[in-house]
């Protein structure tokens, strides 16, 4: 299936990026110039341009030999300084980390989670600062020993050494992320193999199911193979003496093992839908209800009356002949009441609905609300604008280009344009009762039969005819217990595709923790061209640390969000002790202020945009959740990351080593 | 050969160095010019702190002039392809420690894109030329400064230059090898390469320089041919065979007839070095020789029976000293 709900366009992407760049080199081209003109006088841009035309022949002219003589070096040193010991480090903490993460009380799903995302975050921030110490300590070292004079006085070009660098460097790490990463896999396989000592599953052999539950632990272990409703028990005292007094059963059991064990080792491929609501008057509302939490990632719909939670899938169509779909999801309930039984969880309806979005528009392609259409004929619509008539025409619009505003459908473009919204089917599915702490699994096979309460019989449908011409599918939620909540977030509710295989999702999370490493890298090789050690080390490190952890903060400062001002207001704030929400005077001092705040502000804004977004490269949640790293939420970005780094590192890179004297310290 | 083709040319070439501030710190080359022509050895001397290593490297690219010019095989100092035809011999070693000889010239091959045949044979024949093939596997940092000194002409020469920067060449070597350098720098010069060196240790300069330029405080004080510039104009020097006191003041009547006067008699001196060398050229011959001062007990000899004594004669104390020495370089090759 190849639909997203926020695709990835690398050509935009790229197309952004290169307008930024384009604008920011242009930037500092002019400003080259005006600095040359005072020193050189009118010979000075002509120099600037000499020197541009210089980077663009030795980018052309780089030999591969000579950035594989750099590399290889770079990589002789990083050995040679007993970079390879952050292995021991590893070793050490695969070899104890279980004793503090396993937990034979903890669900097994959870401990699973423990391991990945420990796993995963152990390689990063185990490899992280050897990479940043060897990639920011390594030219200023080399500067400093005067061993750079002798590859300077060689043919090699500064971009040969920069990219040489960055390829030594990043050889290395890859060779560390390689190896930690395969012992990471079989690490993890055998603690989850380990924590699986009780599991319940069915078997197909020779077309006879079978049933096999296995219970182990300190007093031995338990088999019940049940075929046909006939339970057979076998019991030893351990999993070596059920295989030697009973291999059958313990080659039965183990199967059943490596069953369950792919159960919780899966990559779940989601596919999310744009999700929407319906308050209790069946009118369309942005939000659920609070429940209290401030934290407002769900919102919830009241059950028993007509608060629906919507979900809209986009492309389905492509996928309508298969067999069947799963629907997966998992809601959080919130009870006002105990209800009739406590130990009784909620009760939910899926419905599937055919939907038509609309709006119009007249001869000139104007927008024209749908508030004012009016049907005129079969086909005709006519609408009142400005006190004349016209017609107009229905056009299609997806459901991404629809919002709710006001309790009405508008559109995301014009939200003065009400979007025409037409249910033309609705099949209600059976009322299940859901897991509440758990996922839920519900099939939707490619023929449904459903009960037509205006009709009051059962029907046959196929699933194809529930989607519309643009290949869309709405799925609406229905909270059937009256006086409960259920919580929803865009996220709790997806389509399933075929899982891959663990290995798959892991191998890709492993990748963009690659990349993030690529990134690092390069950013320290090329702050080391500008840079010594220490405060090399000290700019990649901030880069990571804001890049990661204080990106939303910033963009919150950078976009305004934030109360209290620049941080000249905040610091008159703090010294005359006035409240972050009152006003400051308007006079001539605090205007001016305002005005420097601003400045700084755009200083800012250039910091945003010269710091890379590291939040890309967080996909370790994805893994160590069962489900697959999706390429345009996940994967795309950090590709993109990376690779808009590379060219603007080596020009920075190229003219911090060409333009300083490298003798001179 | 066009002997007068500038393959170097300096045209008021100056250089300040400037404080965090901006403000000139030091000046350590004032308003240099001058030539160096293919084919020749020229010597750039002068005192600690004259400018010769900064005129190097901004020869080199790797200072910056505050003013002037300055052209290198025809190229800016900046291009980067001039090094194609350039070999560079550092002050001090600055090589990878890490890194064992063959290592250290494979990589520096690889920076002039040799193929890697061409790197072996070039690998093997400056190894051998350099007289490191004991040596070939052991890292730099295990290397004596003198070993170090001959890797790093290794590396200067791997690309077979048209032009040779050596800065303070023999610094750091034994006799052997100062004399080991100094034919090679001869040898380059034969070979029609053009050869600039910097030193502070006259003898090394005036034995192979053709040309010299003398700098104090980063200006130029003197330029020239070596032997017109050591020649004295207004005195005579006669050397002939060893003379009795007789035939001394006959000569001596002699000049005076001619208005001349003698102003010293006395036997010629050889130089140390060409003791030095003519002791390990025979301690080579004939290794069981060794010195033993006259007041030396009697059995002292008698123990080492194989041992050819020598005696006490016209040769000073320093001379055993310096034989001593010899015999010990012999003994431990790696040790400087």
């Amino acid at each position: 299936m190849s639909f997203d709900y926020e695709p990835f366009d690398f050509l935009v992407e790229a197309g952004n990026w290169a307008i930024r760049l384009g604008s920011f080199l242009l930037l500092v081209v002019v400003l080259a110039c005006l600095l040359s003109l005072q020193k050189h006088k009118t010979a000075g841009p002509r120099l600037v341009f000499s020197w541009i035309q210089r980077f663009l022949r030795d980018l052309m002219q780089v030999s591969f030999r000579r950035v594989g003589a750099i590399a290889q070096l770079t990589f002789r040193e990083s050995v040679r300084r007993k970079a390879l010991w952050v292995f021991g480090i590893f070793a050490l903490l695969f070899m104890f980390g279980s004793w503090f993460l396993d937990d034979p009380n903890n669900r097994v799903d959870l401990q699973v989670k423990n391991y990945i995302s420990f796993v995963l975050t152990a390689i990063t921030w185990l490899i992280l600062p050897v990479v940043i110490l060897l990639s920011c300590w390594g030219l200023p070292e080399d500067i400093r020993n005067r061993s750079l004079h002798t590859v300077v006085t060689k043919p090699a070009r500064k971009t040969e050494i920069v990219i040489g660098r960055v390829v030594g460097f990043g050889t290395l790490m890859t060779i560390l992320v390689l190896i930690m990463g395969v012992a990471g896999f079989f690490w993890i396989d055998r603690e989850v193999a380990h924590s699986l000592n009780t599991f319940s599953e069915t078997l197909v052999e020779g077309g006879v199911e079978k049933s096999v539950a296995m219970v182990s632990g300190d007093d031995g272990v338990t088999v019940t193979v049940t075929v046909d409703e006939a339970p057979t028990v076998t019991t030893a005292a351990s999993r070596s003496a059920l295989r030697q007094e009973s291999p059958e059963v313990y080659e039965l059991a183990e199967r059943a093992r490596l069953k369950a064990l792919n159960r919780f080792l899966v990559a779940k491929r989601p596919v999310y839908g744009i999700l929407s609501f319906k308050g209790a008057d069946g009118r369309p509302t942005e939000k659920g209800v609070n429940t209290g939490d401030v934290w407002e990632y769900r919102t919830y719909i009241e059950g028993g009356n007509q608060w629906r939670a919507i979900w809209d899938f986009e492309n389905v169509g492509d996928e309508s002949g298969s067999d069947s779909w799963l629907l997966e999801s998992s809601f959080e309930a919130f009870r006002t009441h105990k209800g009739n039984d406590i130990s009784k969880s909620l009760l939910l309806q899926y419905s599937l609905t055919r939907v038509r979005r609309r709006v119009f528009q007249d001869a000139t392609g104007r927008m024209i609300s749908a508030a004012v259409v009016r049907k005129a004929g079969d086909e005709a619509f006519e609408a009142h604008v400005d006190g004349q008539t016209v017609s107009v025409q229905p056009v299609s619009v997806s459901a991404r280009a629809v919002e709710v505003r006001d309790n009405r459908y508008v559109l995301v473009s014009d939200p003065l344009v009400v979007v025409d919204m037409t249910e033309e089917l609705r099949v209600p599915l059976s009322s299940f009762n859901i897991s509440e702490f758990g996922e839920n699994v519900t099939a939707l096979k490619s023929e449904i039969d459903f009960y037509d309460q205006e009709s009051g019989e059962s029907k046959k449908l196929k699933l194809e005819d529930l989607i519309n011409d643009q290949g869309e599918l709405r799925i609406e939620v229905a909270c059937l217990d009256s006086g409960q909540y259920l919580g929803m977030a865009r996220r709790d509710l997806f389509i399933k595709l075929p899982s891959n295989r663990f290995v798959v999702g892991y191998s890709k999370a492993i990748f963009t923790v690659w990349l993030m490493l690529v990134l690092v890298v390069t950013l320290g090789v090329t702050s080391s061209c500008f840079l010594k050690g220490p405060i090399a080390m000290l700019l990649t490190f901030n880069f990571l640390i804001v890049g990661q952890g204080f990106r939303q903060f910033l963009e919150k400062i950078v976009g305004g969000e934030v109360d209290g001002g620049g941080p000249l207001e905040s610091i008159i704030r703090i010294v005359r002790q006035i409240n972050l929400t009152d006003d400051l005077p308007d006079t001539l001092f605090y205007n001016a202020v305002a005005t420097i705040d601003e400045f700084l502000n755009q200083g800012l804004f250039i910091v945003q945009n010269i710091i890379p977004d590291f939040r890309n490269f967080r996909v370790a949640p994805y893994v160590a959740n069962g489900f697959d790293v999706p390429w345009s939420q996940a994967l795309a970005p950090s590709i993109g990351v990376t690779l808009a780094y590379l060219i603007p590192c080596l020009i920075v890179g190229y003219y911090s080593l060409s333009l300083r004297e490298l003798e001179h310290k | 050969m066009d002997t007068n083709e500038a393959v170097i040319k300096i045209r008021n070439l100056s250089k300040s160095y400037r404080d965090f501030w901006g403000l000139e710190k030091v000046q350590a080359l004032k308003s240099l010019s001058l030539d160096v022509h293919k084919g020749e050895i020229f010597g750039l001397l002068g005192p600690n702190g004259s400018g010769k290593t900064t005129t190097m490297k901004l020869l080199l690219g790797l200072l910056f002039p505050s003013s002037g010019e300055v052209t290198i095989l025809g190229e800016s100092a900046n291009n980067v392809e001039k090094n194609e035809r350039i070999g560079y011999l550092p002050e001090e070693s600055y090589l990878y420690k890490f890194l064992n000889a063959e290592e250290t010239l494979d990589f520096y091959g690889r920076l002039f894109n040799m193929t890697k045949a061409e790197r072996h044979r070039r690998i093997d024949h400056y190894i051998d030329l350099v007289g490191l093939n004991h040596a070939r596997h052991r890292q730099l940092k295990e290397y004596s400064k003198g070993m170090t000194r001959r890797i790093g002409l290794a590396q200067a020469l791997i690309n077979d230059p048209d032009l040779v920067l050596l800065d303070e060449p023999t610094t750091g070597l034994d006799p052997l090898g100062t004399r080991d350098m100094k034919d090679l720098i001869l040898k380059l010069r034969d070979e029609g390469k053009t050869v600039v060196m910097c030193s502070h240790l006259l003898a090394d300069v005036q034995n192979v320089c053709d040309r010299i330029a003398i700098l104090y405080e980063g200006e130029l004080k003197e330029l020239g041919r070596v032997e017109d510039l050591l020649k004295e104009q207004g005195r005579t020097q006669l050397m002939t065979s060893r003379l009795d006191e007789a035939a001394i003041t006959e000569v001596r009547q002699v000049l005076e007839k001619h208005g001349a006067s003698v102003e010293t008699v006395d036997h010629p001196t050889s130089t140390l070095e060409e003791l030095f060398l003519k002791t390990v050229q025979e301690s080579r011959d004939r290794p069981g020789r060794r010195f033993v001062p006259e007041d030396a007990p009697a059995d002292a000899s008698e123990e080492e029976e194989s041992v050819e004594d020598v005696g006490p004669s016209d040769d000073s104390p320093a001379d055993a000293a310096v034989e001593s020495q010899a015999a010990s370089n012999q003994e431990s090759p790696d040790a400087d």
